[in-house]
């Protein structure tokens, strides 16, 4: 019943108030839904364990060349064998390749739609390596993983339920892949994800795994690069111990095989959670951190409110105690009232959080890995909620406690003494923490802005605009090889630069900005030649269109020509970067390139060519030369075709994939897609990173804004008999407002100078993230000041009007 | 019922003390009505915070009901008070988010009378006031003298041996006044010891005596004009100054001590 009756005064304390009540309980709820969000955000992708059986055994490996200071990770197929039989410290290793390792594309044909699928090649161990059961059927063999093996293929769980309807009995039966029937041996379990670094090369999460058939006997040379391998350390051993034996077997690769030793090679196992995270975490590590200030913030604001309200309910308590509450009863009932102002700021929150994490699954940066899978976490959200919970506990018993301490006649007379400048002055100093918080936060939002502005303004060497985009991969059964491609891609760039609506046409074996691809080493001097792979080049094949149609700069020598093909002198096209770095100061036209090992057939091409570097991984960095072949010199089974329209590019999307069935009805288009769509994914992380801290940054500057009006619009009611006699005595009226302004203004003066001062000191930690913006920026930190200085200024001028309002008569007979 | 020897009570601001009441000696036997007036800033509503227990900085002696109250601590003067002391308070002092009902049913609660028997003491209260029809109803809702009869009713629902009421009247129209002065009568009647504060010499004349204060000290003490009661039955202060012809005097008491301090003659 006493529960009962307090739950009821409590509402009808807060409802009396609905103003107050309304700011407390959404001054929480954002303090709890923001932490709730970010804080599930930052364990559901750093901390969270990969979903794989004990993953904290699990490693990545690479392989680092100390000659040209590079890391790959991507190892040979012979190397990969010599780990299983050399290491003692793993358990085992299993490796994932590209579906061309297994000659295959990903075309489904039959049961609906030709499609193709991300198609992932593993060996027999992968699966049971990562403790992954399939959910029906089996996974793959040792028998099955040898070249010419049987056709089997395990699907994921995702496949199995869009084009299969989820039908169980597709396990034994065949499907049909590049044109060859295959085998369903293994459905995968629901929630199955491959996580693997960005960097990964060829290896996708798939939705079609098939067995690595590889002839062992007939693989390249050591430092052919193309299978992503994983370990698993055996129990009771180290990271560092089983890192040691790794060094050990790197030394003797350098010494057994000439590939190695030339380019000093060293293997680096590297756990696999903090290899999958890495890149996400300093954007993460930045956001957790400006979510606490937001926390910090919102229990400064609630800690605020609840003071004032208890100064203001001091007579209250007064009355009550002189009715007969005791000390216990005026607790419990502030108590109840500061838990159900908690609780409603804890549901509110939670839906926020809610809507929250919605709207950054639908954003979804490529770069930031398993936020698809990030769920609600209810630890995270306990935690919160606690935390402010007891904020609102212990600064709403505060007042409630010195109330029950005091003697209630002089808070009945209003003439209770002492202790209300230390109140104030508390009250004051939390005003100026929040608002130095909220200037650190802005600051950072405010550099990310600029960051981002300058982003969108980068010339990636290219024009995106008007440009549509697909990918094909040509099935082996039907273009079994090189010649075969070469004449069904050339005459589809024909046909489709024919096609109304369209202004070119061009192939391009990888696009940029579409993820890592082929590494071309390359040697234009003793030097180089001598330290093969010492530097490398993003190589890539195109047709005589591409450069045209993706509106690339060609600065120097010609384009390729149709008459680049496989009878003419192999030619290269160069990119600004390689061509300074090779023959600076000279014209690269002309000159020799080494494509291939010492002693290899076709070691050199001419260089008939230089473009513009064309931005492919990072628009803010150039991160590796480029190295260009004509398609007639050499051409993969993928291709990646760019057709310029006249005008909006889905509008001639009907025709191109009419072209390309009439060409070959069963080939699957993949990602058809305007060419913008691939820039703006390169900018998604920074995006999202702007977004969040936008959104905290505003959520903090409402805060203060809230906060600062709070403690003006208190004290003006506190200073109600003052104003009256002021203007009984014939102050300006704008002299009153004038006062009051600058009295808050005071404040938050001294805020900013603290926050600008901790904002420059703590934007360092911004430097990463930042584009062609200081961290000391001053356009930024000016802006910042005079941002919150209008805001504050406004937030001081409502409740400073409302002073000059004061009817000195009423003010005066009310004493 | 009550006596005060020596109470006195001042502010210490730095150096300074400022005295509001000065060397009080008073009696007040039970079932009396006394009043206490004086000019504003006389002290009198702090003597009455004193006897009412919801003032604790005083010096002195401070007798209720037998107990010894300046050698108690606070809590167990907070009991005290509890068991038998009522307030009536001059701006009525409800509390807005309750009911009128919820309002009398307070003093009760934190009393930790059983639900059941709140509830019929409340209603018994009701009924006695005539404020059942309006036990729904918020303060907001009530005029001031109908805010004052539930303050008076909620003064006296937990059975108080002493009732303090600070000018009650203070803010309520003639009519309203004489209602609760008459009610207070009937409550003295029954056998509540009652002491009030007020400036109106009207008020006064319905107590039994009156104590005037100036200045913090006690300067008189007389009989009211005769009231409903009709009894002269007051003590004389142990020592105390009599206004004589525009003079004061001081007294010698009981015990014949004289009491130093002079104070300026009118």
């Amino acid at each position: 019943m006493t529960i009962q009756r307090d739950l009821r005064y409590a509402w009808r304390a807060l409802r009396a108030s609905p103003g107050w009540t309304a700011v407390a309980v959404a001054t929480l709820a954002l303090g709890i839904g923001a932490t709730t969000t970010i804080f599930t955000v930052v364990n559901g992708v750093l901390l969270r364990p990969l979903a794989y059986a004990d993953p904290g055994r699990l490693v990545m490996i690479w392989n680092d060349f100390g000659v040209g200071a590079q890391s790959l990770p991507a190892v040979s197929p012979l190397d990969f064998r010599d780990y299983q039989i050399r290491a003692r410290s793993f358990e085992g290793f299993a490796a994932a390749s590209g579906a061309g390792v297994a000659n295959l594309r990903g075309n489904l044909t039959g049961d609906g739609e030709p499609e193709r699928v991300d198609l992932t090649t593993v060996t027999a161990n992968f699966f049971p390596l990562l403790g992954v059961q399939p959910m029906l059927g089996r996974g793959f063999t040792p028998e099955e993983e040898v070249a010419g093996g049987p056709h089997v293929v395990v699907l994921s769980h995702r496949l199995w339920l869009r084009r299969y309807g989820g039908d169980p009995g597709l396990v034994g039966r065949t499907v049909q892949v590049d044109g060859v029937a295959h085998e369903v041996i293994g459905i995968l379990p629901p929630g199955f994800r491959l996580e693997l670094p960005a960097e990964r090369f060829l290896v996708t999460d798939a939705e079609m795994y098939a067995p690595i058939q590889f002839d062992y006997g007939r693989a390249p040379p050591r430092n052919f690069t193309f299978f992503t391998v994983l370990g698993r350390i055996k129990p009771g051993v180290t990271l560092a111990q089983a890192q040691a034996e790794m060094d050990g077997i790197a030394a003797q690769f350098r010494k057994e095989f000439p590939e190695h030793a030339a380019s000093q090679v060293r293997i680096r196992a590297v756990p696999l959670q903090q290899d999958v995270v890495k890149h996400a975490r300093p954007a993460l590590v930045l956001l957790l951190g400006a979510v606490g200030l937001v926390l910090l913030i919102a229990c400064a604001n609630v800690a605020n409110l609840l003071l004032a309200r208890g100064a203001v309910r001091r007579p209250e308590f007064a009355l009550r105690a002189a009715l007969g509450a005791g000390r216990r009863a005026l607790l419990r009932q502030v108590l109840t009232e500061s838990l159900v102002l908690a609780l409603g700021g804890g549901l509110l929150g939670l839906a926020l959080a809610v809507v929250a994490l919605e709207t950054l699954r639908a954003l979804h940066p490529a770069n930031l890995p398993r936020l698809a899978d990030v769920q609600l976490d209810g630890t995270v959200l306990l935690f919160t909620f606690v935390t402010c919970t007891l904020t609102a506990v212990i600064f709403g018993l505060l007042p409630a406690a010195r109330a029950a301490a005091a003697d209630p006649h002089e808070s009945l007379q209003g003439t209770g003494r002492g202790s209300a400048g230390d109140r104030r002055r508390v009250r004051e100093l939390l005003i100026v923490a929040e608002v130095a918080l909220a200037v650190v936060l802005l600051v950072g939002a405010g550099l990310l802005v600029r960051s981002f502005l300058a982003l969108q303004q980068v010339k990636p060497g290219f024009d995106p605009h008007d440009v549509l985009t697909f990918q094909l991969a040509l099935p082996a059964a039907s273009y079994p090889g090189p010649a075969e491609r070469r004449v069904w891609l050339s005459e589809l760039e024909r046909r489709l630069d024919a096609l109304p609506g369209v202004r070119s046409a061009g192939i391009i074996s990888q696009l940029p900005l579409s993820g890592s691809g082929a590494l071309s080493p390359f040697a234009y001097d003793e030097r180089t030649a001598r330290e093969w792979e010492s530097v490398t080049a993003d190589g890539r094949n195109v047709s005589p269109g591409y450069f045209r149609t993706m509106n690339a700069r060609l600065l120097a020598g010609r384009d390729f020509t149709e008459q680049d093909d496989a009878g003419a002198p192999p030619v290269a096209i160069v990119d600004e970067i390689l061509a300074r770095l090779a023959w600076p100061g000279q014209s690269a036209v002309g000159k020799r390139l080494q494509v291939n090992p010492t002693g290899s057939p076709n070691m050199y091409v001419e260089v008939v060519g230089v473009v513009a570097h064309l931005r492919a991984h990072d628009l803010t960095r150039e991160v590796r030369p480029q190295l260009y072949r004509p398609m007639g010199q050499q051409t993969w089974f993928q291709a990646d075709v760019v057709v310029e329209a006249t005008g909006d590019p889905s509008a001639i999307a009907p025709a191109v994939s009419g072209e390309v069935r009439a060409m070959d009805r069963g080939l699957a288009l993949r990602r058809m897609t305007p060419l913008t769509t691939y820039v703006e994914d390169a900018m998604a992380q920074s995006r999202f990173s702007l977004l969040l801290m936008a959104a905290l940054g505003g959520i903090a500057l409402v805060l203060a804004a809230v906060g600062i009006y709070g403690v003006i619009a208190y004290s003006v009611s506190q200073r109600t008999r003052e104003f009256g006699i002021r203007l009984a005595l014939g102050e300006e009226p704008a002299h009153t407002r004038r006062s009051v302004v600058l009295g808050g203004m005071r404040l938050v003066g001294l805020s900013m100078i603290l926050g600008l001062g901790a904002a420059l000191g703590l934007a360092r930690l911004l430097q990463g993230q930042l584009y062609q913006v200081e961290p000391g920026d001053p356009l930024t930190f000016a802006g910042i000041g005079l941002l919150l200085a209008l805001v504050a200024l406004l937030a001081c001028y409502i409740p400073a009007r409302r002073a000059t309002r004061v009817d000195p008569a009423q003010a005066l007979r009310s004493e | 019922m009550i006596r005060l020897v020596d109470v006195e009570r001042y502010f210490q601001a730095g150096p300074t003390r400022t005295y509001v009441l000065r060397r009080i000696n008073l009696e007040i036997r039970e079932g009396e009505f006394v009043t206490i007036m004086g000019p504003s800033g006389a002290g009198k509503s702090t003597l009455l915070a004193i006897l009412g227990l919801l003032d604790h900085a005083w010096t002195g002696e401070y007798w209720l009901l037998g107990q010894a109250v300046h050698a108690l601590p606070a809590r167990r003067r907070v009991e005290l008070g509890k068991r038998h002391i009522g307030f009536v308070f001059q701006k009525y002092h409800l509390i807005d988010d309750l009911t009128v009902y919820e309002n009398l049913e307070i003093p009760l609660s934190y009393r930790e009378v059983r639900p059941r028997e709140r509830a019929s003491i409340v209603a018994e209260t009701l009924d006695r006031f005539q404020m059942v029809g309006k036990k729904d109803l918020f303060p907001s809702q009530l005029s001031g003298g109908q805010q004052q009869l539930v303050g008076v009713a909620r003064a006296v629902i937990a059975g108080p041996r002493l009732l303090l009421a600070d000018e009650p009247t203070g803010n309520l129209h003639s009519a309203q006044g004489e209602e609760i002065m008459e009610l207070f009568t009937r409550l003295n009647r029954q056998g509540t010891t009652i002491v009030q504060v007020t400036h109106s010499e009207r008020n006064a004349a319905y107590g039994h005596r009156t104590i005037h204060l100036h200045d913090g000290w006690m300067v008189e003490q007389g009989s009211g004009a005769v009231g409903a009661a009709g009894q002269q039955g007051c003590l004389v202060a142990e020592a105390g100054v009599k206004r004589t012809g525009g003079a004061y005097e001081r007294q010698v008491g009981a015990r014949g001590k004289p009491r130093p301090g002079l104070l300026p003659a009118f």
